[in-house]
């Protein structure tokens, strides 16, 4: 595996999926509506209930945090599902694998085309939603809330590790699914424990703190060893140019 | 330059290339002919070492594919059998990116990006987005992509499928170029013209075997007559009139549209045939074409898959 060939394979569905105007607009509204409109929140239950106690608000704000794994859950699939699926659809995946370049650099390159700009769009927001968050909180916890601990993991381990899945899992749907629209909605489902892990916290089931975001790290990273053991299994070079005709 | 031996290549039950033989020199001009399913697809893989044969044995550049494929790949272009250009992106983009992935420097490609673009006649296209090139541009910009590695070996796949006449005749002409530089060429194609224009060997294919080989001239010579005698009586009178001039020439086939009679000398057929009180509705006599000798060979025509 050459770094060059899989920079130049994720270079280039950078620039395709940047052509596109979904993916552009998903990347920016969904990671900024909420670093913007979570703190609003903050805001609220602050000032209509002047007699909430800190420790509320410090579960609320890691709660919200956690908001954005949904983002890390869900957008990797606009881009990898064009870049695995359009292309499969488009049948350009066939001159790629004519060239020398090996299939694990096509995969790696893909991977890190649909992960890297998510990883980036949700760590600026999240960085503003910190920003703000700790602004209005001020007034009632005295010191910034964040960064902690848990603020580290959960951006540097949990969200790769997540947004790594959602590719994972992508890949295996490519290999069954002919359109687009049908792989968005089948992946789409990767949201749905994310999203019950949330609620738990918010309705204080859940205790987001470090101990509790390194067993789900764990989890997911053991989960990212087998689907990517399986997807390069079906990412395989005939099985492709055969069988995904 | 490449070299297959008993090359087979089967998905479970079905055998798509069955126990093949040849050869293609350095510089050679090589067709596989056939209809759709002949195995002409699968054999281009193998060659063009995406697909892992089967069985027999396959030398492609002096290696073996199944050991040595990204080695053999950096020295072949392909030319697809569908349109697969990134859509999203320009035409310089897509040779500059498709040189890329072959680790060729980008001093070099910005060179040879604009030395492709004008070979392909699309100059002033070059910061167009695919998605707005017509067929044949898209076709020109293809075989462009695939010549950005300086291939030993150019392989097309139905390269002028879909292409209007002339978009084909400007595609020949690039092609003819290439043989002039010296590329070696594969084609595979179900058009007998494009066969007879562009290969100086053919290989004729069916159901994944090789019915014939040889030079276009050679396989007319070998398989058909001289010429050929059409005839149309109608469609309910045909196979009546078949049997009755079935001695005339050297033989016949009946299609449901027309009956070809093959003679030395289609002229004397016809009179012949006419002298016996048959009048047909339209008669035209013409040469033998690589159509006829897959029809002798196959008891079908290319096209009627």
């Amino acid at each position: 595996m050459r770094i060059d060939d899989v920079a130049a394979i994720a270079g280039k569905d950078l620039r395709a999926a940047w052509t596109r105007k979904g993916i552009r607009y998903g990347l920016g509204i969904f990671p900024l509506l909420s670093a913007f409109s979570l703190p609003f929140v903050v805001r609220l239950v602050i000032h209509q209930r002047p007699d909430v106690a800190p420790a509320v608000v410090e579960d609320l704000l890691r709660s919200f945090l956690f908001f954005f794994m949904i983002a890390v859950s869900s957008l990797p699939t606009a881009i990898a599902s064009y870049a695995l699926i359009g292309e499969k659809v488009e049948r350009s995946l066939e001159p790629l694998l004519a060239t020398p370049i090996s299939v694990g650099s096509v995969l790696l390159g893909k991977m890190i085309a649909a992960v890297l700009p998510t990883l980036i769009a949700v760590w600026v927001a999240s960085s503003v939603f910190m920003l703000l968050a700790n602004r209005e909180a001020a007034s009632l916890l005295h010191q910034s809330y964040f960064p902690r601990a848990e603020t580290w993991i959960l951006l540097l381990a949990l969200m790769p590790a997540a947004a790594l899945l959602t590719v994972n899992i992508d890949i295996l749907i490519s290999a069954r699914v002919a359109d687009v629209r049908s792989a968005q909605q089948i992946a789409g489902l990767v949201v749905l424990p994310v999203s019950g892990i949330y609620v738990a916290a918010q309705l204080g089931s859940v205790q987001l703190d470090s101990a509790v975001l390194w067993i789900m790290t764990a989890a997911v990273l053991a989960l990212d060893a087998i689907t990517l053991w399986a997807a390069t299994r079906v990412f395989d070079r005939e099985e492709i140019l055969i069988r995904w005709g | 330059m490449i070299r297959a031996q008993g090359l087979t290549k089967r998905y479970g039950d079905f055998t798509a290339v069955d126990s093949i033989d040849f050869a293609v020199r350095r510089g050679e001009s090589f067709g596989l002919l056939g209809p759709n399913g002949a195995g002409k697809s699968t054999t281009m893989r193998m060659i063009a070492a995406t697909t892992r044969r089967s069985s027999g044995e396959l030398e492609i550049l002096g290696k073996d594919p199944n050991r040595s494929g990204p080695e053999i790949r950096a020295h072949l272009g392909v030319v697809p059998q569908e349109g697969n250009l990134d859509t999203e992106l320009t035409c310089a983009e897509n040779l500059y990116i498709y040189g890329r992935y072959f680790g060729l420097a980008r001093g070099y490609l910005k060179l040879k990006v604009e030395e492709l673009l004008a070979f392909a006649q699309l100059e002033e296209k070059r910061d167009v987005k695919v998605d707005e090139l017509s067929g044949g541009m898209k076709r020109r910009l293809t075989i462009a992509r695939a010549l950005v590695n300086e291939p030993e070996v150019l392989l097309l796949d139905e390269p002028t499928t879909g292409l209007d006449p002339q978009a084909r005749h400007i595609l020949w002409d690039r092609l003819f170029r290439l043989r002039e530089q010296g590329v070696t060429l594969v084609t595979t194609t179900h058009f007998m013209d494009e066969a007879e224009q562009l290969c100086e060997r053919l290989m004729v294919m069916d159901r994944g075997r090789i019915m014939a080989e040889g030079s276009p001239q050679q396989l007319i010579r070998e398989h058909s007559t001289r010429e050929v005698l059409e005839l149309r009586f109608g469609s309910q009178r045909n196979a009546e009139v078949a049997a009755a001039i079935a001695d005339v020439g050297s033989y016949q086939e009946a299609l449901p549209d027309r009956i070809l009679v093959y003679a030395e000398d289609g002229e004397q057929a016809l009179r012949e045939i006419l002298s016996r009180g048959f009048d047909p509705l339209t008669s035209l006599v013409r040469r033998s074409s690589l159509e006829d000798v897959f029809l002798r060979l196959t008891g079908r025509t290319l096209v009627d898959e």
